[in-house]
């Protein structure tokens, strides 16, 4: 298994509306998760174009009509419908809007609005379409299109988005969105405590799933990242490492400015050294409670580092900031370095024998044979790509791989045989 | 419906302050400094006193003199500062500490010192006179500000005068008719301005006292509360609420209580200390009531308690004697588990359950705290600290979040004082159980933080934000359990349209910034917010804090590169008091494309906050309550260019009235270009790095040996230092980085030899 295959689904979010037209009893939306086609008659969604369907960006700016044929405005490229696809051709970037005061619909900006089919249509920011005061845009969507952080939890899918929260997956594959104390998550991690939750409101955990309880023995508010080992849950704050006991009595180690950092990013765990990824002082490595930092000056060919991701063999491999993906053996010494140095790294993923390398470019592949030496590692390839290139959480499943972007939640590599009708389509 | 459970203040410290002049090198008074003369001013509005003291001394001495002035209080906080040059009175502004003191040791050798004064210690202030010429008059002013605790009916005023002739002038104002107004140590001269206000002027006795002491008694109604809410316009509204005990509490209201007595026997307390410690621990047993119950635990790292739970004193008294007297130091400290000791170890039921923890040691905050978060029970805990090494802020901290309250002892003498006086106030708890409820507005950022019992000549001060409309009614009850059965103390107070009682914000920006202080103590690493949020605070209500002081210094002493930093430091502050009122900010300003958060403290009747980027985003932001701001993340794309941008915020109000403000940010994505020096010297090698913007961070290492390596010391532009080298290697390369203040990086390859040895 050296390469992933096939896009099984996409899932992206519509609640964020920038704009309306509407043919007949046709309505057309231009949302932050694609064009929507609504049959307003009908008051259903007919259809759903994204990425999958010739948009460059499910994010979509503008739509209109001309000719008799459906446009579409992106940031970067203008599209017309035909044939049932978009096709889209470059374009220059779009002014950046007007500063304005816009009236509110429950609670929501109004972006938009048009009569058509003796309908009245209101667009919002983040409450989607309603006709009529009758909510078009479907429920059971991914709770944003911006994920950060995935886990498999009590045998569901848990999503949790930039700025929109946490989700699940349900059976039939809609997400229910769970309310939280919190909803800029950057990172998951179950634990036979519960699913904890590193968001930028706190550290939180939930045993049902339902019900969050704060995390007080971590004081700081905005938390990083996550690791765990069967007895310890690792946690990240700007300055603190926090070292929390998951069996037994409620023991918290407190170790503030590791290495003398205060801007910490990841937490992994190689052998028995814990690693972290920071934005000044490169990647830390903890060994009985003494902290060394690897940066620039040691060799790395940056000091802002993102994440951390134990490599086969001891130590770690490290995503930096725009510098590309590099190894550090178990000394801290360098390695090797990814093949692209000047990829924008953004999460690493072990995979099985390989190293998952999710970047700001796309998706790359680090693969490793069994039994070879670190210096025989092959050299990175780049993977076929994801429906957004800004990859940022990664997790495998049974179902396959789940890949979180910046535009949509997709399931690549699929165990099982695909259905053509993916659920963008539905 | 909403019921805040907050903490009250019983503020039974004396007020107090005294301004001296004293000789450098003297702690006493200086036969060389005269005090001439003084005038005070004094305003008493609804138990908050604001006194500006205006002295002048006279230097008697042949010789020029370094003066230094001291401001002790109990409790106050100095509010302004200025003094005079002859007859130019240079007067003193708030700046953030360290950049006042950078700017006052640069002006400081001229002719005239400029003024510093600054925070010294716990209600101390002070600063620095130089020179003053023979026979030269200094004269000096100083504004301060203290809540003053009504006991019964009475409050109490008291400020020690210098000795020299004095002018004193008091204005009072009360929400409650003022029956008296008296003074033991002066006379005065009465003037009534209508029921509620007053005006006297104090003249000292021949020969008499140097304190000046104000009683003023007005007509309250025991238990019923006071408020006072300000509000400046398009700011969220100030409550200050007031409430006294009365002196003496009717037996049939006094509930039976049990009492735990913890005792720290550890290893520190051997001597005086656990004599003192257990005398008045003896004491307390002594002075229970017939219908109370009593127990003793002693700890050092383990726990050794007396009773599985407190006996009734007539079958427990003489054990609990017997087992004080026979206490005996030795071992550590564990405060969290004596404290979970203490608190299972009580009965179940609605009883008074008073914990009195006695302790002179340091430990885990962190358990300690936990054990009292974990707690569901309502035993009261009041702990006492023994000598410098106790950590207050766990204790205060403690007693806050177990409704009882924190006392110093700063010596063994004063242990049995302490704890009597202690015990006076909370053997009789009589108002228990208190919950402040607010109808018609919201209150948030409540300190103190829980609500503790009343007793018998307590006094309560909650101060809040609120937020409600002006004009608004807003309906306070404070309920309560008084000898066993409910009671409600309902208050109506208006929203009022304009600025009424500027005190109110400073007396909550007071307690935030306590709350913040004593939440930094806890912390071995406090989040560098609270630092911040304390300088914010302290800028925004002209408060000297541990982070902000007040400079005063004289125009003319200033060369052209002072008066732009004291230019720059004024722009500062005016971008942080900004900040702390309807003004946008972001976690980072200067960076590579990234996600940083946007906050904007926004007015509190927005309905609707958007920002508006210059990259084309436009992304509404949410409230956050535990922030109480509105805040977004958003991402700075790849391919945005480098510069510096702003983003509009839109801020729609209930009204429809609209509001703009802005972030600026900076998008810098360039490696720095810098120029190293390095040269030979005995034993390894000296580094010179320039860098052409400012920097954050320069480190060198040997590139062969990266464990070996140094961060240079600069000024954010020229660093400088001298790394080692492994003897006789010859010929080093060294790695040379440079990190910007955005954190991009440029490193460069240099060769070293190093120099012969000499």
């Amino acid at each position: 298994m050296t390469a992933l295959v096939l896009l099984a689904a996409l899932y992206t979010n519509t609640a964020q509306v920038h704009g309306l037209a509407a043919q007949g009893s046709t309505l057309w939306a231009a949302t932050d998760g694609g064009v929507e086609q609504y049959d307003l008659a009908a008051g259903r969604r007919l259809r759903l174009f994204t990425t999958e369907d010739g948009l460059d960006t499910s994010a979509v700016e503008q739509i209109w009509i001309a000719a008799g044929a459906v446009h579409a405005r992106t940031a970067s490229s203008s599209c017309a419908l035909s044939s049932g696809a978009f096709v889209c051709s470059p374009a220059p970037p779009l002014p950046a809007a007007v500063p304005l005061a816009a009236p509110s619909f429950h609670g929501s900006r109004v972006t938009a609005r048009l009569q058509a089919a003796g309908k009245s249509v209101i667009a919002t920011a983040g409450k989607g379409i309603w006709s009529n005061d009758q909510e078009l845009t479907p429920a059971g969507q991914v709770c944003g299109n911006h994920l950060e952080a995935l886990a498999e939890f009590d045998g569901q899918l848990w999503a949790g988005a930039f700025d929109g929260g946490l989700c699940v997956q349900r059976a039939d594959g809609s997400f229910r969105r769970v309310a939280a104390p919190f909803r800029m998550v950057n990172d998951l991690r179950p634990t036979r405590r519960g699913l904890y939750v590193a968001a930028a409101e706190g550290l939180f955990v939930t045993r049902d799933g339902r019900k969050f309880r704060r995390e007080g023995r971590v004081r700081e508010r905005g938390v990083n990242r996550l690791a765990a080992t069967g007895r310890w849950l690792f946690a990240t704050t700007p300055a603190v490492l926090y070292a929390l006991r998951l069996e037994g009595p409620d023991v918290v180690r407190r170790f503030p400015h590791p290495a003398g950092s205060t801007a910490l990013q990841a937490v992994a765990v190689s052998g028995g050294d814990v690693w972290l990824a920071s934005e000044d002082v490169g990647v830390i490595r903890m060994r009985q409670e003494k902290f060394v930092a690897f940066d620039r000056a040691s060799g790395l060919p940056s000091s802002w580092t993102v994440d951390v991701a134990a490599a086969p063999g001891g130590g770690v491999w490290a995503a930096t900031l725009r510098n590309g993906a590099v190894r550090l053996g178990a000394d801290g010494s360098v390695r090797e370095l990814g093949k692209d140095r000047k990829a924008w790294g953004l999460r690493l993923y072990q995979d099985g024998g390989r190293l998952l390398f999710g970047t700001q470019q796309g998706l790359c592949v680090l693969t490793f044979a069994g039994g070879q030496t670190e210096a025989d590692v092959p050299p990175a390839a780049w993977a076929p790509q994801p429906p957004d290139a800004r990859v940022h959480a990664l997790l495998r499943t049974r179902d396959g791989l789940w890949v979180g972007t910046e535009g949509g939640l997709a399931l690549l590599d699929p165990a099982a045989p695909v259905s053509n009708a993916s659920p963008t389509k539905k | 419906m909403k019921r805040f459970a907050v903490l009250l203040c019983l503020c039974a410290v004396p007020s107090f302050a005294q301004g001296v002049l004293l000789e450098r090198g003297q702690d006493g008074a200086s036969p060389s400094l005269r005090a001439v003369g003084e005038r005070v001013r004094i305003r008493i509005d609804d138990q908050y006193a604001s006194t500006s003291l205006e002295q002048e001394f006279e230097n008697i001495s042949d010789q020029r003199l370094e003066g230094r002035y001291l401001l002790r209080t109990a409790g106050a906080t100095v509010e302004g500062f200025a003094y005079w040059n002859g007859e130019q009175k240079i007067v003193g502004e708030v700046f953030e500490k360290e950049a006042a003191r950078n700017l006052y040791e640069d002006v400081t050798g001229k002719r005239r010192d400029p003024g510093l004064l600054e925070q010294v210690g716990e209600g101390s202030f002070a600063f620095r006179v130089f020179p003053i010429e023979p026979h030269e008059k200094k004269r000096v002013e100083i504004r301060f500000g203290q809540r003053l605790a009504r006991t019964g009916r009475a409050l109490r005023y008291r400020l020690t005068l210098s000795g020299g002739e004095s002018e004193v002038v008091a204005e009072i104002a009360d929400a409650h008719p003022i029956l008296r107004v008296d003074s033991q140590s002066h006379r005065l001269e009465l003037e009534r301005i209508d029921a509620r206000h007053a005006r006297v002027r104090a003249f000292a006795n021949a020969s008499g006292p140097r304190d000046l002491v104000l009683e003023v008694e007005v007509n309250a109604d025991p238990w019923q509360p006071t408020a006072v809410v300000h509000r400046d316009p398009g700011e969220d509204a100030y409550l200050v609420l007031q409430m006294a005990a009365p002196e003496k509490v009717d037996a049939s209201e006094v509930s039976a209580k049990d009492v735990t007595v913890v005792i720290d026997r550890s290893g520190s307390m051997s001597g005086a200390p656990l004599q003192q410690a257990c005398a008045a621990a003896e004491l307390v047993v002594k002075r229970l009531r017939r219908s109370d119950r009593v127990n003793v635990i002693a700890f050092d790292q383990g726990v050794d308690p007396l009773f599985l739970k407190p006996q009734p004193v007539e079958s427990g008294r003489e054990a609990a004697l017997q087992f004080i007297r026979r206490l005996r130091a030795g071992g550590g400290t564990n405060i969290a588990l004596a404290l979970e000791a203490a608190l299972h170890a009580q009965h179940p039921g609605h009883e008074p359950h008073l914990v009195l923890f006695l302790t002179d040691g340091e430990s885990d905050s962190a358990s300690a705290l936990r054990v009292a978060h974990d707690d569901q029970g309502d035993a009261r805990v009041f702990t006492l600290g023994l000598g410098s090494g106790v950590e207050k802020a766990l204790l205060s901290r403690l007693a806050a979040m177990k409704r009882g309250r924190f006392t110093y002892v700063e010596s063994p003498e004063v242990i049995e004082e302490r704890i009597g006086r202690l015990f006076d106030q909370i053997e009789s708890p009589a108002l228990v159980g208190l919950a402040l409820e607010a109808r018609g507005a919201t209150l948030s950022r409540t300190y103190p933080r829980t609500l503790p019992d009343l007793s018998a000549g307590d006094d309560l001060l909650v101060t809040s934000r609120l937020q409600g409309a002006p004009g608004a009614t807003l309906a306070l009850v404070v309920h309560g359990m008084l000898g066993g059965r409910q009671v409600s103390y309902p208050l109506l107070v208006k929203v009022p349209e304009q600025a009424s009682h500027p005190w109110a914000g400073r007396l909550w920006a007071r307690s935030r910034i306590e709350d913040a202080l004593e939440e930094m103590a806890l912390t071995s690493a406090p989040p560098v917010e609270l630092k911040n949020e304390v300088i914010e605070l302290g800028l925004a209500y002209h408060l000297v804090t541990p982070y902000t002081s007040f400079l005063a210094v004289p125009a003319s002493e200033l060369n052209e590169g002072q008066e732009t930093t004291l230019a720059a430091m004024r722009a500062q502050r005016a971008k942080i008091v900004a900040a702390n009122s309807d003004a946008a900010a972001l976690s980072r300003t200067r960076m590579p494309p990234g996600d940083p958060v946007l906050t904007v403290k926004a007015p509190h009747d927005a309905l609707q906050v958007t920002a508006y980027f210059p990259f084309g985003l436009v992304k509404d932001l949410a409230w956050d309550p535990g922030l109480e701001k509105w805040t977004l993340r958003f991402l700075v794309p790849l391919g945005v260019a480098d510069g510096d941008y702003q983003a509009t915020v839109v801020i729609v109000r209930r009204d429809h009235t609209v509001l703009l403000a802005r972030a600026e940010y900076t998008i810098d994505s360039a490696a720095p270009d810098f120029e190293v020096e390095a040269r030979s010297v005995s034993g390894g090698v000296h580094l010179r790095v320039v860098s052409a913007k400012p920097a954050r961070r320069v480190t060198v290492a040997l590139a062969g040996d990266p464990r070996q390596r140094l961060e240079l010391q600069g000024d954010g532009r020229s660093f400088e230092g001298e790394l080692s080298l492994p003897p006789q290697r010859g010929a080093e390369t060294l790695r040379v980085v440079v990190a910007d203040l955005a954190r991009n990086e440029a490193s460069r390859e240099v060769s070293v030899r190093q120099a012969e040895p000499r």
